[in-house]
């Protein structure tokens, strides 16, 4: 039975802005059945199924700053393109966007898929930060969830 | 998604007083500015509230309002909400010492002259009294622009004696009868700051420019050369605010719509 | 008349500041002195009206509750303005004091002020040509 994992992101926004970096202002946590690798770091690895639905939102620890997901970006292997979502053009509609996906049934089983995340705070030129850190995977061992 | 604004209302409370209005005197702030505030620093704040809306159109985001209130010529509102005690308490351990310590050294002190010489040094804080609108009265001790008790023996003057911060007492308007924003007050779990603030949950579905009125508490410091102690009494005045609520619809980030196959694992 | 103490306080959006590397359109200033003949109250180009002998006590707020604002330095003429920083006792909250010198009369001078925000190392100042400002003709 599918089911859905949640993935969050939880930003110290003016730590972030301050050292105009991510690193180390982010903490990212999931709650697939299957534990993930390197949890509360930028590095999280996301352990999911095909078929099964992953749901990324941001969490601002400061709670009155502005944080949004901008773009999720995934590193095909063997390529060099980054495709991301097409859907990035919205302009000012950063706050309008949810990322939501169902994990295709084309993963290979046991191999990292690496993602980019990069988060909207605020505006100006510090504004847009990104980690490459984080990973999906499918696990090799197949276990039959209820 | 979750973004709580804050809404920052400083007010120069002299001028207000001397008005009667908080028109003109007031600076509004919220941090909303980059996403469509306008009236930053004035006392006519439009806010910006960019709601959002799922596809079968229930609100998609919190929005949460959060009030602060304090004077152009109060004391930072970083400062503990009790620093006044706090600072009239050591001024009063300093004294007690300095009178042990005066009635230690009598038997070796050679004139009485010596010991009143040594005991009009002692401060004692200048307390004042705040009635508050129930008809009840707080002890207040009277602190200057630099967080030092003012000296019971100086006579107060006006300007130099740091104002008590206003205080919101109530949000209502056309935004509250319409169930726009939903105001409460809050007590929070930061103790060093006093705890009370007012907070508001809006709810985004009627997009329109909604306007809602602040209940202020502010006081004027009384300095009566015939009572013993000065004294705040209370002054209540409003302020009005709006709203700019718009919303747009949620759409998922990799598809542009509904949900779909994450872009992974195929060439694009 | 005799000389008064003026309250300035300074407003910064910390969190757009920072995102933004500039104080511009993230910083207002206001002072306790609109009856004594200040104008541009809440903006940055406040012009406080003073006279020789007043004191003015700058204080910052920073928008979000959360975020860390700080004065780190004024900038200002010492020749009519001399200031000096002080802690609020007990805190680590300070306040800055500056101590009018000489009447400023028909004269603008104005003044520059530098902020810690955030975790950020460095401080950041107001960038000219539009910055606060005292002046003579208090009334």
């Amino acid at each position: 039975m599918a089911g859905t994992i949640n993935i969050v992101l939880s930003v110290d926004v003016i730590a972030a802005l301050s050292n105009r970096s991510l690193q180390g202002s982010v903490h990212m946590l999931d709650d697939s059945p299957w534990p993930g690798e390197n949890p509360g770091t930028a590095r999280l690895t996301t352990y999911c199924w095909p078929g099964w639905q992953i749901n990324w939102t941001v969490q601002q620890v400061d709670l009155q700053t502005p944080a949004v997901i901008r773009n999720i970006r995934f590193k095909n292997p063997g390529s060099e393109e980054t495709p991301g979502g097409r859907w990035t053009a919205f302009g000012d509609a950063g706050n309008t966007r949810v990322w939501s996906g169902i994990v295709p049934f084309c993963l290979i089983p046991g191999y990292r898929y690496w993602y980019e995340i990069e988060v909207e705070m605020a505006r100006g030129v510090n504004s847009i930060l990104s980690v490459e850190t984080p990973s999906l995977v499918v696990p090799t061992a197949l276990k039959l969830l209820a | 998604m979750a973004q709580q604004l804050g809404i920052v209302i400083i007010i120069d409370v002299e001028a207000a007083l001397r008005a009667g209005s908080l028109e003109g005197c007031t600076y509004c702030f919220d941090n909303a500015g980059p996403f469509g505030t306008t009236g930053m620093g004035t006392d006519k704040l439009v806010s910006a509230i960019r709601g959002t809306y799922w596809q079968d159109g229930s609100q998609a985001s919190e929005h949460v309002l959060n009030f602060v209130a304090t004077g152009v010529s109060s004391l930072p509102i970083t400062l503990p909400r009790d620093y006044q005690h706090h600072r009239a308490r050591l001024l009063e351990l300093a004294t007690l010492s300095a009178a042990r310590a005066v009635a230690g050294g009598a038997a070796r002190s050679k004139a009485v002259a010596d010991i009143r010489t040594a005991l009009a040094h002692i401060k004692v804080p200048q307390l004042s009294t705040i009635k508050l609108p129930s008809g009840h009265q707080i002890e207040h001790a009277l602190l200057n622009h630099f967080g030092e008790p003012v000296s019971a023996d100086a006579t107060p003057d006006t300007s130099r004696v740091a104002q008590l911060p206003p205080v919101i007492t109530g949000v209502t308007g056309e935004a509250v009868e319409k169930g726009i924003i939903f105001p409460a007050q809050y007590g929070s779990p930061d103790l060093v700051n006093g705890g009370w603030y007012w907070s508001a949950t809006v709810a985004t579905a009627t997009p329109k420019v909604w306007s809602y009125t602040l209940h202020l508490l502010l006081h004027r410091f009384i300095n009566d050369p015939a009572s013993p102690e000065p004294r705040w009494e209370p002054v209540p005045l409003t302020l009005d605010g709006k709203l700019n609520i718009t919303s747009k619809p949620m759409r998922n980030g990799f598809t542009g719509g509904g949900t779909g196959f994450l872009p992974i694992g195929m060439s694009y | 008349m005799s000389a008064n103490q003026l309250r300035i306080v300074v407003v910064v959006d910390v969190v757009g500041a920072v995102a933004a590397e500039t104080l511009d359109g993230s910083v207002w200033l206001m002072d306790s002195n609109k009856s004594g003949g200040s104008t541009n109250e809440g903006t940055r180009q406040l012009q406080t009206t003073v006279r020789k002998g007043d004191q003015l006590i700058w204080t910052t707020m920073s928008l979000e509750c959360e975020a860390f604002a700080a004065i780190d330095a004024i900038e200002i003429d010492p020749a009519y303005c001399e200031v000096t920083r002080g802690v609020y006792e007990g805190t680590d909250i300070s306040y800055w004091l500056g101590k009018v010198k000489k009447d400023p009369g028909d004269a603008v001078v104005p003044y520059n002020v530098h902020f810690k925000l955030g975790s950020r190392p460095g401080a950041v100042s107001m960038s000219g040509p539009n910055l606060p400002a005292i002046t003579g003709g208090r009334t």
